[in-house]
């Protein structure tokens, strides 16, 4: 989708450029194009000045989805005072989409998600993790909140622009309304720079001006393109417009109300889904024209992939296999293994005692806790088979 | 057509690299000496996958190990580096979950050997090691190189005796793996610079080579073997001493042309002699053997090496190391001092040992890093010693060897040599500063990379290194870091400031740890990056001083008392609000502005003495010594920037709009320049380093030379540069051509527009209403951008320099005073004066609401000369403003100004705005609008008549733009600087948008110039009008001149030289009305290029000096000195005879 930003040359040039490119016996870049790659950093902690969060302990954590040619970015932010306990405090949000750039999807708070009025993020969340890489990059965040627990799974394809998003809902009460609120500063973060755009928001079925309000049905406003006219890349202005689109079936209604700064959307969910499936484009250095030409197919394309695709982590589905872990275990019985493995191999034996119910027990893994779980056990796993392997070859 | 596709598949790495893959990047291109020991290679190439360090502290150049490695050894490698993040303990492999995915996409291919370089395997991820580990186990190699796994290279598994092939180059131990191979090698020796460095390496990556080689089961087909007659040969026995060479193949030799052996030797300092050359072919090629003689020779290390090449492809070599000894030796160079300034004499003596002989005698001689011998004088040899005394001249580079020889007869015995430094501080003149200097076995082929690319600064803690100096690098020693630590009573850690003491003795300790450097040469003395530019404490000595600094400010008690609202009898009885309150803000919340803001200005004015304390200290040692701070403070912090500038000797803040007020106020030899390098795309590389150059820096400092991810630095881990580093040195070439300098040597122009920087007004812009109307610091910027925006340049006053009579009223046609809300009663004096001498004072918003200690005023202290009365200090009011043909909605005025004698050409709602008023020859405007409100210029959807309503005021100012750029359809071009250098009558012009559009303009001049477009490398000839490509990010450069440049003329004092002696060029550029730059390039007989003389000279009419030294062992025959004018491009050559 970048594309639209470049000139012509720049497209007409790629099938040339790939064969050369294959001919070299050493193109990483070919390769590197085949990837997405997840990946989440340790969780900061520090004091923040924010105004009624003086010296408040604030925590950040965040994630990076590499598609190749753009980076999107997760973060996880709260204020986790006592002040706010047992909850945590939030300045601007709790899920920001710093990359590919700190406007557009807002940096420090693009997405609530409120479950009978009350929002979830009132909860420290529970964990922030890479659950794959390779095929897809997909970022789990999980919440467990009274009203239910709740996983936001970010997911990307490589060589994509955009990123999926799906909100999975175990409630822990009757649920009568899910929304998801989201921010975003359409191409320019104008007020801070004492600028003035025109923010718009347009949708398959009707266009939004600033400092309008309108509630649309979803089913002919599913996706929409948040673009500033000032701001807009054909002049030279701004970092390129925005989207994003949310299953039809999924959602109800839609609110918009494009400020003069901020844009505000409202997706009001079907209270009995369970999973709730978005996608969030940041089309950084593209025209407006461009994005608003090229948005029908592309929302289309992410329609028809988040009908039908199944998100769940490919590690999680292998790692029960039976006969893997029954590999395992015959392996740590042989001497030769467990001298080259030491203490090491008390160690895994201990954990794969530990943890086989959850690697053995499908119920248990659909659930969001279980995959929470499965989260960290899959890579601890993943490694024992590797070091067994090795143990195994150095047996000479 | 090959070039075609080449060309693409260029072009196409280009495009297609990922900044992961570019930071792997294992490019070829810088080449370095080296010895081709095995490549190309009669085996073929060798497949390699490396493990090695290739980002964090220490390493940066452990990469470049490889790429010497495969400039020696026939490889093809592809890397995985280890790295450490910046300023963070943790390490892994870069690029985090995506490295690793890289290298498990690596491992895929299959590879003849694994090198793990100071890198254990087990960092690996366990899914990596099996691959690597599998590999090595069904044949592969595995080299670790200062790293171990125990679980490979088990004893056991150990073969002893090691493999001759590695026996002969003691490269390492020996393994089997199975059906692989493993070698374990020490860590890389500590190769320090000095003579001959390059040979230890050549033989570091020799050893490393061949632990590859076995590894991969890839040994040379054919031995080669040396025997000389002893290890040691005495010098007597010279010439003649013999060595024999043979060849032997390891099974059938291969079908071949020819085969050819060379022997060669190598002193340890890297001189050769080529001993033998033989060719065999036929039936002669499976063994032969040649004898080489060795030549005379001195004392010293030798290597004889000998290869094979079949076909132009290597198939076997040797090596063998002797040593030719001698009774009688140079013991030592004894140096008086190993520095000294330029022009002081280099005293030393020659010690011999060893029986005297007949016929001796000794020679000194000065030696640059070329090898030339610049100084030369002969010794009588008498007894064991030698006393001797150079000279030193300007022309000399900063590091010399004092090299002392033996002769017999015409035979050299024995030399030795010392290091000496030629202090060297490279000011005055544009400089390049780079954060650090490179570390690592090959840092010098590093340095010498930042010297080809201008680097002629180093900052970095601790001592210079000899390798800097063998570039001219100078230093800027970052001697400590000024922060405000306390403790638990509030008082400064380790001690107060004003603990004279304690600082007296810190100071001077800190002093005498850099004298290094100081010998070295620096540049300025650093008192560190991101620091405090303020600090006090509750210590009683700081409150002493504070006490101290008020009694002068204030002169007695009585205005403080008045200024404060208390009632002290005497200075010795002020104190804080409440004792523990460092900050007074108890005093600010209380609304008693002068006692907050006397503490906030007492805290900078106490830094900047502590800060003196240091330059005294560094001065102590150092006569020449500059000392300031960098990477600190702004103007939004309110910093003192007039107290800072005139106290200390240099600034490089923040980037902001503080630089203008640095830049403008400073002596044009304070060095200032900002910290860049932070990015990783040509254009906001080049953004920033053009925005230095058109805020009259003088210099680039560059953070910094190797990579700390996320950053990246000026070099890759291969060693060469990052290619938006590339693109960045070629569009600044001219900078570094002479441009830069010469924008030193030139007058930035102010179109006699001046600016008040009003220290307390940064703080009374905080307080009250004022935070509505927006932040101090906006304002300046939005009137930065608004000046600009209509072609014009300005310079900055401050309201000390107004106080202490320094102000000039003829210099400037028009004042403005940017939310300059606290004037004192002087400084409102001299404007006062100012306009009604003729002079146009313009104000924004809020004028003199405060006296110079923030106390409020009933009124404006000004607004009898603005014909108004601020009523009240009230929020801003946002209304529409309508001026002349502007019509701008959500500004901010002031709803408490009152027209009072002032006409107002404008309002907003109901207030008045654009109010006027004649004042004797002069003129006052108070727009009574928040600039950072109105419509900001250069932004696309401002209306030109915002810029109509502002050019107008300074057209009744009497200021017109001096240059105009336009569409060609005749519309103004907005958002591109106009800046321009003067000196005699000629003007350099920058043309610069920062960001935007590109597009063609037309620069329309006041008359006809000969225009010279330096990034066109264009000359339009005389005209008034010329068309110029605005670049966004790119500066373009243009030379005006009334009279054509009519090329530098180049002369020498003498058609010839004998070795040793100095020549005089005079380099001229005649017919010139001001100076320009002229490069400068000496061609040696043989037409290439020597790197001795400067780079370029700023030179004029009259002409200026170079010398021209002759080395005594410069070739003989003609040389070319070539000048060639900047602007012009127009060159004039002479020439000289060396004999």
């Amino acid at each position: 989708m970048h594309k639209y930003g470049r000139p012509f040359w720049g497209m007409e040039w790629v099938p040339v450029i790939f064969l050369l490119i294959s001919a070299h016996s050493f193109s990483a870049a070919e390769e590197a194009s085949l990837t997405a790659v997840a990946a989440v950093s340790l969780p900061t902690t520090t004091t923040t000045s924010y105004p009624g969060h003086e010296g408040h302990r604030y925590t950040e954590q965040n994630a990076t989805l590499d598609l190749g040619k753009v980076t999107y970015g997760i973060k996880y932010c709260a204020c986790i005072d006592d002040a706010h306990a047992p909850g945590v405090g939030h300045l601007e949000g709790y899920i920001g989409m710093p990359l590919p750039h700190v406007c557009n999807w807002y940096h420090s708070g693009f997405m609530r998600i409120v479950i009978n009025g009350q929002d979830i993020g009132t909860t420290r969340l529970s964990s922030m993790a890479a659950v794959e890489s390779g095929e897809r990059a997909i970022v789990d965040l999980v919440w467990h909140h009274q009203v239910a627990d709740v996983r936001a799974r970010f997911v990307g394809l490589p060589g994509e622009d955009h990123i999926y998003c799906e909100l999975a809902v175990e409630p822990k009460e009757e649920v009568r309304s899910i929304e998801a609120h989201l921010t975003c500063y359409p191409s320019f973060f104008t007020s801070f720079h004492g600028r003035n755009g025109a923010r718009r928001v347009k949708t398959p079925a009707a266009l939004v001006v600033q400092d309008e309000q309108q509630v649309l049905p979803v089913a002919e406003n599913w996706w929409a393109v948040y673009y500033d006219e000032v701001f807009d890349v054909a002049k030279h202005e701004g970092e390129g417009p925005c989207a994003m689109m949310v299953l039809p079936t999924d959602a109800q209604e839609i609110h918009f109300h494009p400020q003069a700064y901020p844009c505000f959307t409202r997706v009001v969910f079907n209270p009995s889904a369970r999973r709730l499936r978005m996608a969030f484009w940041d089309f950084v250095d593209c025209t407006n024209a461009d994005v608003l030409a090229a948005m029908p197919e592309e929302a289309e394309k992410a329609r028809r992939f988040l009908e039908t695709a199944d998100l769940t982590p490919a590690g999680f589905k292998l790692v029960g296999a039976a006969e893997t872990l029954a590999e395992v275990e015959e392996a740590l019985q042989r001497p030769k293994v467990r001298e080259q493995l030491g203490a090491r191999a008390g160690e895994i034996e201990k954990w794969l005692a530990d943890t086989r119910p959850l690697l053995t027990d499908p119920a248990l893994q659909g659930t969001i806790a279980g995959q929470e779980r499965l989260a960290v056990a899959v890579q601890r796993f993943n490694e024992f088979v590797w070091e067994l392997k090795i143990a195994e070859l150095l047996d000479f | 057509m090959t070039v075609v596709v080449a060309f693409f598949v260029s072009g196409v790495a280009l495009a297609a690299l990922s900044e992961l893959e570019e930071d792997h990047e294992l490019s070829m291109e810088y080449v370095t000496p080296h010895t081709d020991w095995a490549q190309p290679y009669i085996l073929g190439k060798t497949r390699v996958l490396y493990f090695g360090w290739g980002f964090g502290p220490g390493h940066g150049t452990d990469t470049r190990d490889l790429i010497e490695l495969m400039q020696r050894f026939d490889i093809e490698a592809q890397a995985a580096l280890y790295a450490q993040i910046c300023d963070m303990p943790e390490t892994g492999w870069h690029g985090g979950p995506a490295g690793v995915r890289r290298i498990l996409r690596l491992l895929e291919k299959p590879y003849d050997c694994f090198i793990f370089h100071a890198v254990e395997p087990a960092r690996l991820p366990p899914e990596a090691q099996y691959k690597v580990l599998k590999s090595v186990t069904e044949g592969a190699g595995l080299v670790l190189i200062g790293a171990d796994d125990p679980r490979v290279l088990k004893p056991s598994y150990k073969i002893e005796p090691v493999p001759e092939f590695l026996a002969a180059s003691d490269a390492g131990e020996a393994f089997s793996i199975k059906r692989g191979r493993g070698v374990r090698l020490p860590p890389r020796p500590d190769i320090r610079y000095r003579v001959g460095w390059e040979v230890e390496y050549d033989y570091w990556i020799e050893r490393l080579g061949r632990a590859v080689l076995w590894a991969s089961g890839k040994e040379p087909p054919c031995q080669v073997s040396i025997v000389s007659e002893a290890e040691k040969v005495p010098v007597e026995q010279l010439p003649g001493a013999a060595a024999k060479v043979t060849w032997q193949w390891v099974g059938q030799a291969p079908k071949m042309k020819k085969l050819r052996l060379s022997v060669r030797l190598r002193r340890d300092d890297g001189a050769v002699w080529e001993l033998a050359e033989a060719d065999a072919a036929g039936g002669k090629v499976e063994t032969g053997a040649v004898n080489a003689t060795l030549p005379a020779l001195r004392a010293g290390d030798y290597h004889i090496e000998a290869f094979t090449d079949v076909d132009g492809k290597r198939a076997g070599w040797g090596t063998r190391r002797i040593s030719v000894t001698a009774a009688r030796v140079v013991q030592a160079i004894g140096l008086e001092r190993n520095w000294g300034e330029v022009g002081e004499p280099v005293r030393g003596a020659v010690s011999l040992a060893g029986p005297a002989g007949a016929a001796e005698r000794v020679m000194v001689e000065l030696v640059d890093v070329n090898g030339r011998v610049l100084v030369r004088k002969n010794l009588p040899a008498s007894g064991n010693g030698a006393a001797f005394e150079l000279p030193t001249y300007a022309w000399m580079p900063m590091l010399l060897r004092v090299e002392g020889s033996l002769w017999r007869a015409n035979q050299e015995i024995s030399r030795r040599y010392e290091y000496y430094r030629v202090t060297r501080r490279n000011r005055g003149q544009w400089n390049f500063l780079v954060w650090d200097y490179p570390t690592g076995a090959a840092a010098p082929w590093a340095e010498k990379a930042l010297a080809e690319i201008g680097c002629s600064i180093h900052l970095h803690w601790g001592e210079p290194t000899l390798m800097a100096a063998a570039y001219n690098i100078a230093q800027v020693p970052y001697t400590t870091r000024i922060l405000d630590p306390k403790d638990e009573r509030g008082h400064m850690l380790p001690f107060c400031w004003n603990d004279a003491e304690a600082v007296e003795k810190a100071t001077r300790e800190l002093a005498e740890k850099h004298r290094p450097s100081r010998e070295h040469g620096v540049f300025v003395y650093s008192l560190g990056d991101e620091g405090v530019t303020r600090g006090c404490c509750l210590a009683p000595t700081c409150l002493a001083a504070y006490r101290e600094y008020l009694r002068k400010e204030y002169g007695d008690i009585a205005a403080l008392n008045a200024s404060w609202g208390t009632d002290y009898s005497s200075f010795d009885e002020v104190e804080l609000s409440r004792p523990d309150d460092n900050e007074e803000r108890t005093a600010l919340a209380n609304r008693n502005y002068p006692r907050w803001f006397d503490r906030q200005a007492f805290a900078c004015w106490n830094l900047v003495q502590y800060c003196a304390k240091y330059r005294d200290a560094f001065a102590a040692i150092d006569p020449q010594a500059c000392t300031g701070f960098e990477g600190t403070g702004t103007l939004a912090s309110g910093d003192d920037f007039d107290l800072i500038v005139r106290t200390l000797g240099f600034w490089s803040p923040y980037p902001g709009p503080g630089d203008e007020i640095i830049r403008s106020i400073a002596p044009r030899d304070f060095p200032r320049a900002n910290w860049m390098g932070y990015t990783k795309d040509a254009d906001s590389l080049l953004r920033v380093f053009w925005r230095m150059v058109t805020r009259g820096m003088d210099a680039v400092w560059w953070w910094r030379w190797d990579s700390a991810p996320p950053f990246r630095g000026l070099l890759a881990p291969h060693g060469d540069y990052y290619r938006a580093v590339k693109d960045m040195v070629a569009d600044t070439r001219v900078v570094r051509e002479g441009l830069g300098t010469l924008l030193l040597h030139s007058a930035m122009q102010d179109d006699g527009i001046a600016l008040l920087y009003s220290f307390p007004s940064a703080y009374a812009c905080r307080v009250e209403a004022g935070p509505s109307y927006g932040a101090y610091a906006d304002a300046h910027v939005a009137w930065h951008a608004a000046i600009r925006n209509l072609g014009f340049q300005f310079g900055y006053v401050t309201d000390r320099q107004l106080r202490l009579g320094e102000f000039d009223p003829k210099r400037w046609k028009v004042v403005i005073l940017p939310r300059a809300e606290a004037l004192g009663p002087k400084e409102a004096q001299v404007l006062r004066a100012f306009v009604e001498g003729g002079g146009t004072l313009i104000a924004d918003v809020r004028p003199g609401l405060f006296h110079n200690h923030c106390k409020p005023l009933a009124g404006g202290c000004l607004d009898d000369l603005f014909g108004v009365r601020q009523t009240a200090n009230v929020e801003a009011a946002v209304a529409e403003l309508a001026v002349g043909g502007l019509s701008a909605a959500g500004c901010k005025v002031d709803p408490a100004v009152a027209l009072n004698g002032g006409t107002a050409a404008g309002r907003a709602g109901e207030i008045p705005v654009w109010i006027s008023r004649k004042v004797g020859r002069g003129r006052a405007v108070l727009l009574n609008v928040s600039m950072s409100s109105f419509p900001r210029a250069g932004a696309a959807e401002t209306p030109e008549a915002a810029y109509e309503v502002l050019a107008a005021l300074f057209e009744e100012a009497g200021v017109k733009p001096q240059l105009s750029l336009q569409t060609p359809a005749g519309k103004p071009v907005r958002n591109c600087e106009i800046v321009r250098w003067l000196d005699g009558d000629i003007e350099v012009v920058a043309l610069f948008r920062e960001a935007g559009p590109r597009e063609t303009a037309v620069l329309a001049l006041p008359a006809a110039r000969h225009v010279y477009d330096l990034r066109a490398n264009k000359y339009w000839s005389k005209a008034a009008k010329v068309a110029v490509e605005i670049i966004p990010a790119r500066a373009t450069f243009l030379a005006l001149s009334p009279t054509q440049l009519g090329g530098p003329k180049v002369s020498l004092s003498k058609p010839a030289a004998a070795p040793g002696e100095v020549l005089v060029a005079t380099v001229a550029a005649p017919g010139a009305g001001g100076q320009v730059a002229v490069k400068l390039a000496l061609t040696k007989p043989d037409g290439t290029r020597a790197n001795w003389l400067p780079q370029y000279v700023i030179s004029g009419p009259k002409g200026v000096k170079v010398s021209v030294p002759v080395a005594y062992n410069d070739p003989e025959g003609r040389w070319l000195l070539t000048a060639t004018e900047l602007f012009s491009a127009k060159e004039s050559q002479v020439g000289f005879v060396v004999k």
